[in-house]
């Protein structure tokens, strides 16, 4: 009986995570290249149970008993290209990444490519990481630094200055295994081990100049979310409610005459 | 509970102050020489929580992140080019392309401003609405002199007509232009200050990508359409993360009727 308890209190402890995480995509909606999380929700390996026969206990089976947040996982599937009319908005049409280093020097990846230029002309995006590329193809990634006051940017990422010369071109890469990205900072993911390895040539995404990417979180999605976390952590708290009734019944009413 | 609560307001804040910026840029948007502001989301740091508890499962899973939220990014000056329309007044001065005209207010500080609705003082001074200087190089007195025998060419240079239809320069306009728009701090009626690092002088007859057009005005930069279906936007979206606080509170509420 008391277990059925704990059951449901799992039931409302894991709807109420879920609804924190909604309630971050909901936040987010309008923010450029955000990524909509989704929790994982997994029953608890079922126990054992088994009944008392005289002399022994013989197993009848595996009960489940409640429900735990195990993991989350991020949905990097692409936001709608939304035009700035900024030339040094660039956005990834496709699935890739542009490369950037977290100040570790940490090998990263990210999809903003919002771009202002320092004093010194180096590229940053709107999140503060540096974008990197290589002066010659095939060349070593490094942060980029341009001299010239304007500049424009091509679908394979090359950087041209105002007379058409080729200045840089930005690294941008695909991941062959996205379940591996990790948020390590706002909008920046790494792979914890051998994030290099992972990379593979962006092959069906290119760079469209004067663009952001938009979030893609999906209202109507999230709403629904919403109201079935609701009702389901209302049903949980009745079948508490409901236990505690039994419970009163069975500690104050067996016995009465 | 609380941090969905706390996640739903930091939504509601930072759409509420998305709509203060829209309404300003709509409330300019005929004001002439505005340079609209944009403002742009960026989500909060996360958070983690710890994933499920091990005790039955068995199995310990680390810990999960979590989002808290979103604010605004600091608002920045989009120095798009205005439209340009005609003005009645000879001294309605427009820039076409970058830079700015230099004013000097009483305590002798450098303004920058777009807007150029310049008259003539009764001192002779060129000046605009306010009674700022407009700043200029080898500037004569223009005292006598009538506004419409006051000609502009596009490089900044003033020439008097007088009544013998004689020919005499009274000076140029100076102009100023910014590292970048960030540095702009408002001053008020149109007008900005920056640092002096950030300030140079614009050499704009040899650039010829600045142009001042004499009879000129420069309208507002405000887009009023995008502006208001980005205010369409942030209203439903403060009014879906009201619902989430909302939801969160009900919540909230089942947990404390628990016990009846």
């Amino acid at each position: 009986m008391i277990r059925g308890l704990y059951t449901a209190a799992s039931g409302m402890i894991a709807q109420q995570k879920r609804q924190e995480n909604v309630s971050n995509n909901i936040a987010n909606i309008e923010t450029p290249s955000f990524k909509k999380q989704t929790l994982l929700v997994t029953a608890r390996k079922a126990s054992e149970i088994s009944k008392k026969s005289d002399g022994g206990k013989t197993p009848i089976g595996k009960m489940q008993l409640g429900l735990g947040v195990e993991g989350a996982a991020t949905d990097f599937s692409q936001g709608l290209l939304r035009e700035t009319g900024r030339q040094e908005d660039l956005a990834i049409d496709g699935d890739g990444y542009f490369k950037t280093r977290l100040v570790s020097g940490q090998a990263a990846y990210t999809r903003n490519g919002s771009l202002n230029m320092d004093s010194e002309g180096y590229l940053f995006n709107s999140d503060g990481f540096p974008v990197l590329g290589s002066k010659t193809e095939g060349g070593s990634d490094e942060p980029i630094k341009i001299d010239a006051e304007t500049f424009s940017v091509d679908g394979q990422g090359n950087i041209t200055d105002s007379g058409g010369k080729k200045l840089w071109k930005i690294a941008f890469v695909g991941i062959s295994d996205t379940e591996l990205l990790k948020e390590a900072a706002t909008g920046v993911y790494t792979i914890a081990q051998g994030g290099p390895g992972y990379e593979i040539e962006a092959e069906n995404a290119r760079i469209v100049s004067g663009m952001q990417e938009a979030s893609n979180v999906n209202a109507l999605e999230e709403m629904v979310k919403l109201m079935e976390i609701s009702r389901s952590f209302e049903s949980n708290q009745r079948i508490i409610q409901s236990i505690d009734e039994t419970l009163d019944k069975a500690v104050n009413e067996i016995g009465k005459l | 509970m609380y941090r969905a609560l706390h996640t739903g307001r930091t939504g509601m804040k930072a759409y509420q102050d998305k709509l203060d910026v829209i309404s300003n840029n709509l409330a300019n948007s005929q004001t002439d020489g505005y340079k609209k502001i944009e403002t742009d989301f960026v989500s909060l740091l996360k958070d983690s929580i710890k994933g499920m508890a091990s005790d039955l499962s068995g199995n310990a899973s680390g810990t999960i992140p979590m989002g808290t939220g979103v604010r605004t990014d600091n608002a920045c000056r989009v120095l798009e080019q205005g439209m340009l329309a005609s003005d009645e007044n000879p001294l309605s001065l427009a820039l076409e392309g970058q830079g700015f005209f230099g004013l000097e207010n009483e305590s002798g500080d450098l303004l920058l401003t777009r807007d150029g609705h310049f008259g003539i003082s009764a001192g002779g001074d060129l000046v605009n609405g306010n009674g700022f200087l407009v700043n200029m190089e080898d500037g004569e007195s223009l005292e006598g002199i009538m506004p419409d025998h006051i000609e502009i060419s596009s490089a900044g240079e003033l020439f008097s007509t007088g009544e013998d239809g004689e020919r005499k320069s009274m000076g140029k306009l100076k102009l100023y232009k910014i590292s970048s728009p960030e540095v702009l701090t408002d001053a008020g009626n149109g007008c900005f200050t920056a640092s002096k690092e950030h300030v140079e002088e614009l050499e704009f007859e040899e650039s010829g990508e600045t142009a001042v057009r004499q009879g000129y005005a420069e309208k507002s930069n405000v887009d009023i359409g995008q502006e208001m279906i980005d205010m369409m936007i942030s209203q439903r979206a403060y009014q879906m993360n009201a619902r989430a606080v909302q939801s969160a509170d009900d919540m909230w509420s089942l947990i404390n009727n628990i016990k009846r």
